[in-house]
């Protein structure tokens, strides 16, 4: 799932300033997993602006998924966009950028820095695993992410930094060499672990051209 | 041939490493460097070491060069792109460096401009296997260059980060991607680098690459305990640096040290040389052949 992080007040004031009216606009899927844009976080930074703007109106709606255009084209939610200067997107960058593409005369600005997809590792506590390279090795390294994992995106093992199973980067933060190494280990199959992983082809994935996939 | 690989050919070989500065000064550069040309084949040119923004490595090796003295090239994967690398690695061979070191590199948030995007498009053992390519005349892709490079390629290895088994098997897949010498990080416990080495011969790899074990002389028991605290992957014994503190001439017992560390390195089988990493103190590394 997609792993957001809700800006600081002060950055969210700044946006939403030259607005009159705001509709803070939530997200059920994601968001709300994630207890970043559901409904609670929504009710909760309407009261933070209320108190900052008391001369500024300022709403709050949930949709189901702010990725999917006919969620935002539900009736009630086209009337609150429009009559609304400006929407505070809690959901993911995907929202605030379908809420434009819908409605081209409105405004929309995030509430949320988007940081990665991952998975809660326990209760509110979100780690990254995929960093959306387009070209998947995770067959070759068993099961675990080198490219979103490791803070060098090394592809052939751990650099001279890792320690205690920890990265040298930040001490909290496991070394995912370290995982792979364990897991292969377990396996029994350390040798796997000498063939050579080839340099990546970026162009598929975020440094590339292609930017739409088809399934039809 | 390089001077470097001819010297490694002939027999143990001692190499020294300086760092460029932040700025266009090149003056410590020279002092460093003529402070150690009598004693070294090769000086080790690090690529923003640390992650610190800095006169730039291959700058540094021509300035260097001028003082006739060879270098070896440093770079990391951290701030160049494929592209980037190989085009510096062309223009770095015209301009006569001969030999070349690849690293993945500090990470950039543990430098001075922590909020810079990391590139790492390829990492370490890639780069070896791209440099070897342009050794045989093709880029990465397989066009053919007009007029190759011949680079004595380098590599580094840290015996002494985790997990240890991986250690060595690293070093097999740098040796196989084109790997031909290695500088080992600095080596302060020498029981558990010959535990490595162990490792490296048992792999045969003693026989197919050069190395070089990392030497740092101690200037103070500061210095021993921001190392072994601070630096990412060294490993010190607690007895070094309680030798070290307890010394009334803190400078005289690092020196101690170093040469009892060389002299243990010597001694193990596979090792071909020393790799003095003086860390500022480049002016002490004639005492260390005393
Ligand atoms: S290899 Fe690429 S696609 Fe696969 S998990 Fe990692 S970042 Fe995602
Ligand atoms: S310590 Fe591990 S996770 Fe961190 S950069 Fe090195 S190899 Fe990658």
């Amino acid at each position: 799932m997609i792993v957001a992080e809700r800006k600081e007040l002060e950055e969210i004031k700044e946006m939403v300033e030259p607005y009159d009216r705001i509709l803070i606009l939530g997200c059920n899927t994601c968001a709300t997993i994630r207890l970043y844009g559901g409904e609670k976080e929504c009710e909760k930074l309407s009261i933070e602006l209320g108190d900052v703007f008391k001369d500024k109106k300022i709403s709050y709606k949930v949709v189901e998924r702010q990725c999917e255009q006919e969620f935002l084209e539900d009736e009630a939610v086209k009337k609150e966009i429009e009559e609304n200067d400006c929407v505070l997107s809690m959901s993911c960058s995907i929202g605030p950028q379908t809420v434009v593409e819908i409605y081209p005369n409105s405004i929309a600005v995030p509430a949320q820095n988007t940081s990665f997809i991952g998975r809660a590792v326990e209760h509110g506590i979100f780690q990254e695993r995929c960093a959306l390279c387009g070209d998947c090795i995770i067959d070759e390294t068993f099961g675990l992410c080198p490219i979103a994992r490791c803070a060098k995106s090394l592809m052939n093992g751990p650099c001279g930094g890792s320690h205690d199973g920890k990265c040298e980067v930040d001490p909290e933060r496991d070394c995912v060499w370290q995982l792979i190494y364990d897991r292969a280990s377990r396996l029994g199959r350390i040798d796997d672990l000498l063939g050579i992983i080839e340099v990546k082809d970026w162009s598929n994935g975020m440094h590339g051209t292609r930017k739409e996939v088809k399934h039809v | 041939m390089s001077d470097l690989e001819e010297a490694l050919k002939k027999g143990f070989t001692v190499t020294g490493e300086v760092g460029p500065v932040k700025g266009t000064s090149t003056e410590s550069l020279i002092k460093k460097t003529l402070a150690i040309k009598d004693y070294v084949s090769a000086v080790n040119v690090t690529d923003n070491q640390t992650a610190v923004m800095r006169l730039s490595s291959l700058a540094s090796c021509l300035v260097i060069q001028r003082e006739g003295i060879e270098t070896v090239l440093q770079m990391t994967c951290r701030d160049r792109n494929r592209i980037a690398m190989q085009s510096d690695l062309l223009g770095a061979w015209a301009l006569g460096i001969r030999n070349v070191l690849a690293i993945s590199g500090d990470h950039q948030y543990l430098g001075d401009h922590p909020q810079a995007k990391g590139v790492y498009d390829i990492d370490s053992i890639q780069e070896i296997a791209m440099i070897r390519r342009m050794n045989e005349g093709y880029d990465l892709i397989g066009n053919e260059l007009k007029g190759k490079t011949d680079y004595f390629i380098g590599c580094a290895a840290n015996p002494f980060a985790d997990p240890f088994e991986f250690r060595a098997l690293r070093l097999q897949k740098k040796v196989n991607a084109g790997a031909q010498f290695v500088q080992t990080q600095c080596v302060f416990d020498a029981d558990l680098f010959e535990k490595w080495m162990e490792e490296v011969r048992a792999r045969g790899l003693d026989k197919k690459v050069h190395i070089l074990a990392g030497i740092t002389p101690l200037k103070s028991a500061r210095m021993a305990n921001y190392m072994a605290t601070n630096v990412a992957g060294i490993k010190m014994p607690k007895q070094l640096i309680e030798r070290v503190e307890k010394s009334d001439d803190q400078k005289k017992t690092g020196v101690e040290v170093a040469k009892e560390l060389i002299g243990e390195v010597k001694n193990i089988k596979g090792v071909d040389g020393i790799h003095i990493m003086a860390v500022g103190w480049e002016r002490i590394i004639p005492s260390l052949f005393d």
